[in-house]
């Protein structure tokens, strides 16, 4: 029997894991998909408890920051595609203009 | 119903903006738009004063005097920064194209939609919802103009905030299991606080540190200030008065109407709020003495506003609360002052950088002016709004008993105002290399500093009857 304190746990190690990969990581994109990773292990937790509290508001919930996290990618990557066309490179260690 | 039409009218000037019929619909749907999300700010103010509070959706949508603030805050910086764009737009987007202006005013509309939806949700998801559409409306305003470095802060402004925003949502689904084990209350500011002597203490105090980490980077909270000076700086000014004038305002709100819900704990948010706000207002100070860019100047002085207002905050106290929203207001208004001055000073000299600009008083004196007066103002100054807020505050912390803090809070003061005052004094008063020729200010930023003046002299010396209300219904809000 899956119970709700499975769904917690990996919900904390998705959170984990994507927490690390941004301070870890040097590529922007992977940076941003840590960051989607992040978002989904809270919508995972948020339907979890919504299923074991017989509360329908928390799934409701998760469709709204499914489409927010979906539009955050479409700016993340179009910002992405446009640094890279000006830059010719996503590794954030060399997108370091500004200072001071 | 006014807070829907209020939301409405955004969306439909953004949508005006992008039909293709010239850059002239685009500007005047803009500004007729924000007089009217003003006015009717206007009036939700004053509902919110004799009813308490205005719903439009019972549960989702609907704002006290608090919320009511903030709103008419958000309006009003939105009005002075899009009659400002009409004529800095017109000067830095070649005449020729008429899209990219549109662009502009479109995502300009939705990004004060956004803004205005803070204050006007009610229901905590929709409030992150809100806040997290900030970033996302706000993104190609910040990379505007297409350079390298605007690319750069627009770059580290999205991955960062929306760092913040995954773990503010944390902080969420942590207060909607403690209220699901309350077992009372709609998922509101008003329900939290029912909810709150029902649910545990290390999950209000753990939901606390998490949306303070989270919306604190959005605020520009030390350490995670450092997408704000980029951001704030390499955006088109009228987006620059938005994004420091009230966007850091709407998301500090949203950390501070926690507060009353926490008020039952034994070790309170007090003490991790004014640990905040003291960092953030002590680096900020010694930043201020560093910078090359005057618009970093003023960006970084908004780093030091949120930290004074966040140890406002963390005194506690109506008296504390009363100048944490004083604050809030004076610095909104005088910000949105600053960078609009900012910006017609970059109209008059083309460029940012401080050592560049000597005696701006005989080449454009409205821009030197704006400019002197606003950063007074910002500075701490009297009369201004911004040294009544700080008075206020500083008097609030030793009044409650906490002397060293608000004694080094007062030492962060005189260096940010040292800092400001030492730059603003070369780029107004030196001389200037060569003779420079005097340069016009287009008529609409003439209007639009002239207006956004108005609240930055008058608060200084006398706060209007119904602001004054709002704000003493605001501090008796957060002191439940």
């Amino acid at each position: 029997m899956v119970g709700l304190s499975h769904y917690l746990v990996l919900s904390a190690a998705l959170f984990t894991l994507g927490v690390i990969g941004v301070f870890v990581r040097r590529n922007a994109i992977v940076i941003f998909m840590c960051i989607e990773l992040m978002l989904n292990a809270v919508n995972l937790a948020f339907i979890a408890f919504s299923r074991y509290l017989q509360a329908l508001d928390g799934q409701v919930f998760v469709f709204f920051v499914m489409t927010v996290a979906a539009a955050e990618v479409a700016v993340g990557l179009a910002i992405i595609v446009v640094v890279f066309r000006s830059r010719q490179t996503v590794r954030i260690d060399e997108i370091n203009l500004l200072k001071g | 119903m006014e807070l829907l039409v209020v939301l409405l009218v955004p969306a439909l000037s953004a949508i005006l903006c992008v039909l293709p019929i010239g850059g002239g619909l685009a500007a005047l749907s803009t500004v007729v738009g924000c007089l009217a999300v003003f006015l009717i700010s206007i009036h939700v103010a004053l509902t919110t004063i004799t009813r308490g509070h205005v719903i439009a959706f019972l549960g989702w949508i609907s704002c006290d005097s608090f919320g009511a603030l903030i709103l008419l805050l958000v309006a009003f910086v939105g009005l002075t920064t899009s009659i400002f764009s009409l004529g800095y737009i017109r000067r830095v987007v070649p005449q020729e194209r008429e899209g990219k202006k549109r662009r502009y005013y479109a995502r300009f509309n939705l990004f004060l939609l956004s803004m205005l939806a803070v204050p006007a949700f009610s229901h905590l998801a929709l409030v992150w919802i809100a806040v997290e559409l900030t970033t996302l409306l706000s993104v190609f305003l910040v990379s505007f103009e297409d350079t390298p470095e605007a690319l750069e802060a627009a770059w580290k402004y999205v991955v960062l905030t929306c760092m913040g925003a995954a773990l503010a949502l944390v902080g969420i689904l942590i207060l909607y299991w403690g209220m699901k084990i309350a077992g009372r209350g709609d998922f509101t500011w008003s329900g939290l606080i029912v909810a709150s002597p029902g649910i545990p203490g290390p999950f209000l105090q753990t939901a606390f540190l998490f949306i303070l980490v989270g919306f604190g980077t959005k605020v520009g909270l030390v350490p995670v200030h450092t997408w704000l000076p980029d951001a704030h700086s390499q955006a088109p000014s009228p987006v620059c008065a938005l994004l420091s004038g009230i966007e850091t305002t709407t998301v500090l709100y949203t950390i501070i109407r926690l507060l009353p819900a926490l008020q039952g704990l034994s070790h309170g948010p007090g003490s991790w709020l004014m640990a905040a706000g003291l960092a953030s207002a002590g680096t900020a100070a010694f930043l201020l003495l560093q910078v090359k860019d005057y618009k970093r100047l003023f960006a970084f002085s908004t780093v030091e506003h949120m930290g004074i207002i966040m140890f406002a905050a963390g005194i506690g106290g109506t008296s504390a609360y009363y100048g944490a929203n004083l604050q809030m207001v004076a610095h909104s208004v005088t910000k949105a002052f600053c960078f609009l001055a900012a910006g017609s000073i970059l109209l008059v000299v083309g460029h940012r950088e401080i050592a560049s600009v000597k005696g701006l008083i005989r080449v454009s004196r409205p821009a030197a002016l704006a400019l002197l007066t606003g950063s007074l103002a910002i500075a701490g100054a009297p009369p201004f709004a911004v040294f009544l807020g700080e008075f206020s505050i500083l008097k609030a912390g030793i009044q409650s008993g906490q002397e060293i803090p608000t004694v080094a809070l007062a030492a962060f003061i005189v260096i940010g105002f040292c800092g400001v005052m030492y730059h603003v004094n070369r780029m107004v008063f030196g001389s200037p290399d060569e003779e420079e020729a005097r340069v016009r200010l287009p008529g609409s930023v003439l209007v639009a500093l002239g207006i956004s003046a108005i609240p930055v002299f008058l608060l200084g010396g006398y706060v209007p009857g119904i602001l004054e209300e709002m704000l003493r219904l605001a501090a008796a809000s957060l002191g439940r």
